[in-house]
């Protein structure tokens, strides 16, 4: 019996230390500088000692190997922050969804160019939002649309789907009135996790106009949503299960999750609400302000209905470097091929969305791939990076960024709201990595 | 000529080959031709809803005359009143399905309703957040200063009068806002409420408690456009129609079909003329 308890003891000390051990090189030896990372350390105490964020994890990996990790502050109230703390990815959930996309499309599922409907009966014979000029009987009219959403519309944010949020990021009466009928249709941007299924959602949403013609606009919004029921349609499986079989066993992402499972409750870390003057309050409830609604704390849920492509994954700082230096190594870690070269170099490409800037987080010179916004020349004020640089980021203020010349993969994980807030810390740490690079 | 037949015959099979392998989108014509014969209507379940069998019992009664009497007719169900009412309006759609539609008087003048079915309508509130502070007396003035929830289009002018505040929703969020005292009441009829509460919060479902006496009474029909040129035809057609499917049993028989055996016609048409 004694032996079975010493036996039993020895398998949690190696297994815990398991759980927790992460491999991490010296800076030098991928070219980076350990001096020059650790102003990291300054900015990231800096913020916090400011009471700007609670705490972060951040991670800098150059050449397949991390280099740097550093978790900072608190996940909780009397947490410390932990490496392997679990966050709520939210946006930076999209990149997913689309890989799970040109999984099927590399299993020759689908089609990049295949109308929608061709999987989603409901998105057949949309109609389109014009505005009438003021005085009219009618404030607007519905038009056909000139072709159906394509996979790819969605994929590049160019099909004319919305986020409820977007209202207050560019009001305007068209955009008004296309939300007014998705709060009449009971839709929602799933940032709160809403009792019903993705399907329902999206069969809802496909009957509603849409803010613009297929192709003629990039608007940010639930398009990735729609493109997770897609995953469950073609596939046949849910859309958490798909994503766990093809995407996160294979790229050991074992703390990655779209509901917590009970034994990782505790390292989830906390929202912040913060001013960014020095008021910092953990967040107990929804976040409401106007037609944008966050519910931090559904991330507790052990379990639900809704599984967002645009939201709703959970993760780690060392999961998403798995998934990120997937694509720096053109599909491919640790001897699993996710994808071919091919649909990598077709994800990363800048010219999938014509004329149309992905200006919501960048400004111009920034193009919208299949999944991430990509660098496409430096005609723009983001300070770091090079030309091919992708990137997303996620709505509690997480970000990651992919340098394919320099072999780089920064992310930056804290929990803190707005959103907005954290922008300038974010180009302060891409500026600082980059810096860091000493080969 | 046997060669220039070859080459005739070559370049048809490769231009036909070709086009009917492309990939890229699936240009078909009826993606541009809008349906001129379109009838919409806003979920109701369990009588508009296209995720159930025949996509609900009166999309079912409704298609069954449509056939019976020839009228050409697609009916597209919405999740927004405000989209049904624009088509109605704005588009001159051969009809419209439901019931409180909300139509100006300008609309109304163009319409042709054709009742089909009755239902009881009652007020609904969570046992633990307003038991004891709402009472109904049958007059409305007994809900002034609370809180109402209500499907968007719907006409709120006498809740308004009567000095109830009104809350906007679909039925599964205006439940939840009922359990979370965001909203005091609702109205609805029996059938929708309880498919509803049975979907969304099962595990509640003992804690909504419907109130007496009746709230009114909701006419379920269709309303034909005269403006539409086969509006007026089709509304006589399906007059006559709709008397043949209740004549000959099959109304009956689907009504019970959806809703149970058990069911009495007589309640679901007992207002109809």
């Amino acid at each position: 019996m004694k032996r079975i308890v010493i036996l039993l003891g020895f398998f949690c000390l190696i297994y815990s230390n398991f759980a927790l051990s992460i491999d991490k090189v010296k800076p030098e030896t991928v070219g980076l500088s350990t001096k020059r990372l650790q102003r990291i350390d300054y900015l990231i105490d800096q913020h916090i000692s400011d009471k700007k964020i609670a705490g972060a994890v951040t991670l800098i990996a150059r050449k397949g190997k991390i280099a740097y990790l550093q978790p900072s502050g608190l996940a909780d109230i009397n947490k410390p922050m932990k490496a392997d703390s679990i966050f709520r990815i939210v946006s930076m959930t999209k990149p997913i969804t689309s890989t799970a996309i040109l999984l099927l499309y590399e299993q020759g599922k689908l089609l990049l160019s295949d109308p929608v409907s061709k999987y989603i009966p409901e998105f057949k014979n949309q109609k389109v939002i014009e505005m009438l000029p003021k005085g009219s009987d009618f404030a607007y009219k519905l038009v056909p649309v000139k072709r159906d959403i394509t996979i790819h519309d969605l994929l590049t944010h160019t099909s004319g789907i919305l986020y409820l949020a977007s209202t207050g990021w560019f009001p305007n009466d068209k955009r008004e009135q296309v939300i007014s009928f998705y709060r009449d249709a009971g839709i929602t941007d799933g940032f709160c996790r809403p009792d019903e299924t993705i399907g329902d959602m999206v069969k809802r949403l496909a009957k509603l106009p849409l803010y613009a013609q297929p192709g003629e606009t990039w608007e940010y919004g639930l398009s990735v949503d729609v493109l997770g029921y897609l995953v469950e349609v073609v596939s046949g499986l849910k859309f958490d299960q798909f994503v766990q079989t093809e995407i996160f066993e294979p790229l050991k992402m074992h703390d990655s999750h779209f509901y917590i499972p009970k034994d990782k409750l505790n390292r989830l870390a906390a929202d912040w609400n913060s001013d960014w003057k020095g008021s910092l309050e953990r967040v107990t409830g929804p976040l409401i302000d106007g037609d944008l609604a966050l519910c931090p704390n559904d991330a507790y849920e052990t379990s639900g209905k809704y599984l967002s492509g645009g939201a709703s994954v959970l993760s780690t700082a060392y999961d998403y470097f798995r998934f990120a230096q997937m694509f720096l190594n053109n599909g491919e870690l640790d001897g699993v091929r996710l994808l071919s070269r091919k649909t990598v170099e077709l994800m990363t490409a800048t010219n999938h969305s014509g004329k149309h800037d992905a200006t919501l987080l960048h400004s111009h010179g920034w193009k919208f791939g299949l999944g991430f916004a990509i660098q496409q020349d430096r005609s723009h004020n983001v300070d770091s990076g090079d030309k091919g640089v992708y990137e997303w980021a996620g709505y509690y203020s997480t970000r990651f960024s992919i340098n394919p010349k320099e072999q780089t993969v920064t992310i930056f994980l804290s929990q803190t709201s707005p959103f907005g807030a954290h922008f300038g810390l974010w180009d302060k740490i891409t500026a600082l990595s980059t810096s860091a690079i000493a080969d | 000529m046997k060669n220039k037949l070859t080459q005739f015959l070559l370049l048809y099979l490769l231009i036909y080959s070709s086009s009917s392998m492309a990939t890229g989108p699936r240009v078909s014509p009826n993606m541009f031709v809008d349906n001129a014969n379109q009838m919409h209507a806003v979920e109701l379940t369990p009588f508009l809803d296209s995720n159930i069998r025949n996509r609900g019992l009166l999309t079912e009664l409704i298609e069954t005359v449509l056939k019976l009497e020839k009228i050409k007719g697609d009916i597209n169900i919405l999740p927004s009143l405000n989209m049904v009412t624009y088509y109605f309006v704005q588009e001159n759609a051969l009809a419209i399905i439901g019931g409180d539609f909300n139509l100006g008087k300008k609309a109304k003048n163009k319409s042709i309703f054709i009742p089909i079915l009755t239902v009881d309508e009652f007020y609904y509130y969570y046992q633990e957040n307003a038991e004891k502070t709402l009472s109904w007396n049958g007059n409305l003035g007994s809900f002034n200063n609370k809180k109402m929830g209500v499907q968007k289009g719907i006409n709120v002018k006498k809740y308004k009068q009567a000095g109830i505040n009104i809350s906007y929703g679909r039925l599964a969020a205006l439940l939840k806002k009922m359990k979370s005292h965001k909203v005091d009441f609702i109205r609805g009829n029996k059938r929708t409420v309880e498919t509803s509460i049975e979907q969304y919060l099962p595990k509640e479902k003992s804690l909504f408690k419907q109130m007496q006496p009746k709230a009114g009474k909701l006419v379920l029909g269709i309303s034909f456009n005269k403006k539409h040129p086969e509006g007026i035809d089709a509304a006589k057609s399906f007059k006559i129609g709709l008397r043949k499917i209740m004549a000959n049993g099959q109304f009956k028989s689907i009504l019970q079909n959806h809703l149970g055996s058990d069911v009495k016609l007589e309640s679901y048409i007992k207002y109809l003329n």
